[in-house]
């Protein structure tokens, strides 16, 4: 297992993309706290609601609700790196090499889970000491908020490994997986309405979507969110994980390569 | 008692509504050099990639001798591309490297040097010609150590010298004690490498001989390819 883990390691460090995004999510975090701390206030109103940040904590919100950038980033990152395996079959040496479908899943999952953690977390670390109010910013919720956008991510990361490996079209996968971060809410909206028919089907319905990834991460971006939720919220999110590894890992081992 | 490293028994194996595998068999014997023959789309792919695992919906048993009292290594140069495009062919090593657990340069540089790539390691793969990704492809698979090299045509897109080096390349290790199995549609080549033959035809291999036996009354590869595939008429 670390041998695939050190190959896979190995090639996502040749990659530029990598980097590239990397260096934009850092630049992204730098540029939205700079401008916010030269009370520079850019933003519309869209229906009466300014879009425009009013303080630190809402750059640093902007890291926990991954459908208004970053995700995209992960999304875009993953789905490239591993359709990049598809479209060149480099599969087959890791095949012939003796490496069960198994570990090569495993790898490329734990990999996915790190660099969608990883994204979500420099753009909070850079957010947070370029604000030059770390000591106001730093409390235990915030602390927590971080715990939770990190296993929230990871649990991304998982999912969107999930599609680039089912789908053996790089272009395909990256739509997919950028359909999945954009238009989650949308379509968690729509299966909400329809599920109103029926009380009992809406409460069913309710409850899978505050459990899944989107509404997780609105939770701990809300202002409901408190201390308390953490370890339901990780739970939640290595569930998840674990559920969509597990169903990637049968898929895939049946797949021709 | 049989001396067969690789043997495949009854394969089958269909596309949609196409049969493109019947009850293919195959015998490669230890330190052979097998060169597999047949027209394009016979099969010769599917059944390579049969035998490395890469296809493992099918019919039929794949059974692999130990070497040396442990299991044989395989290594396989597959028509595809099979290579980081973006990365190096020094970088596509070492990735293969890691997998393999290995982190010593040194085989990475002797592997690149055996097949005349050490001047360009550092150079993207995306701007090699054909036949240097057919050098690093088998650069790749000379890293592994193996015993049985699987080669699907591996002469495309060589220049002659090319084909000339990798010729020589083949005897070279087989002399060393690998295993070549080989798919080409250069026949005039396999003529002069191989020590066993087989002929893929209808999704069946039709013949297996070996080299001496197949050409001492002077037959030519060309002249026993179409006994077995056109009833013997070579201007059918």
């Amino acid at each position: 297992m670390t041998k695939v883990l050190r190959s896979d390691l190995y090639r996502f460090g040749k990659s530029k993309l990598f980097y590239g995004i990397m260096a934009f999510t850092g630049i992204l975090a730098l540029s939205l706290m700079l401008i916010m701390r030269q009370d520079i206030r850019i933003g519309i109103s869209v229906f009466g609601n300014l879009t425009a940040f009013k303080g630190i904590e809402d750059i640093l919100r902007i890291g926990t609700e991954y459908q208004k950038g970053l995700g995209i980033l992960v999304a875009i990152l993953i789905s490239v790196l591993i359709g990049q395996e598809y479209q060149w079959k480099t599969w087959q040496h890791k095949w012939i090499i003796n490496k069960s479908r198994v570990r090569i899943y495993l790898s490329k999952a734990i990999l996915s889970s790190a660099i969608s953690a990883a994204v979500f977390m420099l753009f909070e670390f850079i957010a947070l000491f370029s604000s030059g109010q770390i000591s106001n910013t730093l409390t235990s919720e915030y602390a927590a908020t971080i715990v939770c956008g990190f296993a929230i991510y990871a649990a991304l990361g998982a999912v969107i490994c999930l599609f680039s490996m089912m789908i053996k079209n790089n272009t395909a996968s990256t739509i997919v997986s950028l359909c999945y971060v954009l238009f989650s809410e949308t379509l968690l909206s729509a299966i909400r309405n329809l599920s109103n028919f029926s009380a009992s089907v809406a409460k069913i319905v309710e409850s899978g979507i505050r459990h899944s990834i989107y509404g997780m991460s609105t939770i701990i971006s809300s202002t409901s969110f408190t201390v308390d939720m953490t370890i339901s919220i990780v739970i939640n999110s290595i569930a998840i994980m674990l559920i969509a590894t597990v169903f990637g890992l049968i898929v895939f081992r049946k797949y021709e390569l | 008692m049989n001396n067969y490293v690789l043997t495949a028994e009854n394969i089958r194996i269909r596309y949609g509504k196409s049969t493109v595998l019947n009850d293919a068999a195959i015998h490669v014997e230890r330190g052979d050099i097998y060169g597999l023959v047949g027209k394009n789309g016979s099969g010769k792919t599917t059944l390579l990639r049969i035998l490395t695992g890469l296809i493992q919906d099918f019919s039929g048993t794949v059974s692999v001798a130990k070497t040396d009292n442990r299991e044989s290594r395989f290594a396989a140069v597959i028509n595809d591309p099979s290579l980081f495009l973006n990365m190096s062919a020094f970088e596509n090593m070492k990735e293969q490297a890691y997998l393999l657990g290995e982190n010593d340069n040194r085989q990475i540089e002797e592997a690149l040097k055996t097949v005349g790539l050490a001047d360009s390691d550092h150079k993207p793969v995306k701007n090699f010609s054909l036949g240097m990704t057919q050098r690093l492809k088998l650069a790749m698979a000379l890293l592994q150590k193996p015993d049985i090299l699987i080669l699907d045509e591996p002469m495309n897109g060589l220049d002659p010298d090319g084909i000339v080096d990798l010729r020589e390349l083949l005897l070279h290790l087989n002399e060393n004690n690998i295993t070549i199995l080989i798919s080409s549609h250069i026949l005039s080549e396999l003529e002069q490498v191989a020590t066993r033959l087989g002929i893929l035809h209808n999704g069946k291999i039709v013949k297996e001989v070996s080299a001496n036996d197949a050409f001492q009354d002077g037959t030519s590869l060309e002249k026993l390819y179409m006994q077995y595939t056109r009833g013997g008429n070579v201007y059918d």
